[in-house]
């Protein structure tokens, strides 16, 4: 991806990273790194540790999710990240906001001319 | 840095952002279980440790959202007084977000325990920028703004004092924003006096316009060149 893409898509992300982050809780728990890949093989390019972190510590402080660290039998252990019923229910209400907000986007785009 | 150095800088600026000792442990813990498994070095996943300690220390306000609880303010210096009071505000708490078009700082100040930050101006110009950037980011400075050939670069100071990096109380936010140095106030004096003259002994204004223009282009570059030199100087003595 050229650097302009790049910036462009994280510029983009700032504003939905946190909803994402919820979404791939959706289907039960999951750990950083695993996140942060279910988040690449979606097409939303590499999320790197040093951003997705202070996401995760965020959604914690805001009570949206819960941790357990879990020792490993080999290496080191994994902190496991849950959605709360607080999580579900912001990832419901804000996620329909976006979308919302992405149909406008869109709206806009096409009557403006761009090809969809 | 080595992958425990890095951790052990990172703790540091997590202890000095009053992170508890046993969150500081579970979190070092991930990061490393994390590093394990994509196998990159810290700098490279993390970024700076001070600038994830900001993240993880509740301190940052989240990309994007509103920071109305912070403080922000505006001020100048000469090119005498800049580095001085940079280390005087950014003991207080000030972190210099940018420089706007006219080279204020642009400053703000965390609500809670302020970080103190520590500073430094170095030329970027003449292809010295990539050189300057190679050098200072791995040591966790970070670029905040430019003016005529300098850059200026900022660094938490949770990164080397550790605990004593934090301000648990700062002085209010100072009334004043400009704040020259006696060198600046006499050369601003001694330069009115000069285009004084030129105004009302040429009586054009044109040419006190000239005469601004190409003192200030002169200053400029003189003082550009005493510090490109000084930094040849200090490069050849390092080497």
């Amino acid at each position: 991806m050229c650097p302009m893409a790049a910036d462009r898509r994280s510029s983009w992300l700032k504003g939905v990273l946190d909803l994402l982050v919820l979404s791939c809780l959706t289907d039960g728990e999951s750990y950083g790194y695993e996140i942060a890949k279910a988040l690449a093989e979606a097409g939303l390019g590499e999320i790197k540790g040093g951003t997705l972190y202070p996401v995760l510590n965020r959604l914690e402080q805001a009570g949206l999710v819960e941790a357990e660290f879990r020792a490993a039998e080999r290496g080191p252990g994994r902190r496991y990240y849950r959605l709360t019923d607080a999580g579900r229910t912001r990832l419901t209400d804000e996620g329909a906001a976006w979308t919302e907000f992405h149909r406008a986007v869109e709206t806009r785009l096409h009557a403006g001319g761009t090809a969809p | 840095m080595t992958t425990d150095a890095y951790f052990a800088e990172l703790t540091e600026a997590l202890r000095a952002a009053g992170v508890p000792e046993e969150q500081i442990g579970r979190t070092t813990d991930e990061l490393r279980g994390h590093l394990a498994e994509t196998g990159t070095s810290p700098e490279e996943e993390f970024g700076p440790a001070a600038r994830l300690a900001e993240g993880l220390g509740g301190l940052a306000p989240a990309p994007g959202e509103p920071d109305g609880a912070a403080e922000h303010w505006t001020w100048t210096a000469d090119l005498f007084n800049d580095r001085r009071m940079l280390a005087v505000h950014g003991d207080q708490g000030w972190e210099v977000e940018s420089l706007d078009a006219l080279g204020r700082f642009v400053c703000r100040r965390a609500p809670g325990v302020a970080l103190a930050w520590e500073y430094r101006r170095e030329v970027i110009k003449g292809g010295r920028r990539t050189r300057v950037l190679d050098e200072l980011e791995p040591e966790g400075w970070e670029p905040c703004g430019e003016w005529l050939v300098y850059g200026y670069f900022k660094r938490p100071k949770a990164a080397t004092d550790g605990p004593a990096g934090a301000r648990p109380s700062v002085p209010a936010t100072p009334g004043k924003w400009l704040f020259l140095s006696r060198r600046g106030k006499a050369l601003l004096g001694a330069w009115f006096v000069v285009v004084s003259l030129a105004y009302f002994a040429l009586g054009l204004p044109g040419y006190a316009v000239v005469f601004i223009a190409l003192g200030s282009a002169v200053t400029a570059a003189l003082t550009a060149k005493l510090e490109t030199d000084r930094g040849r100087v200090e490069a050849t003595r390092g080497k």
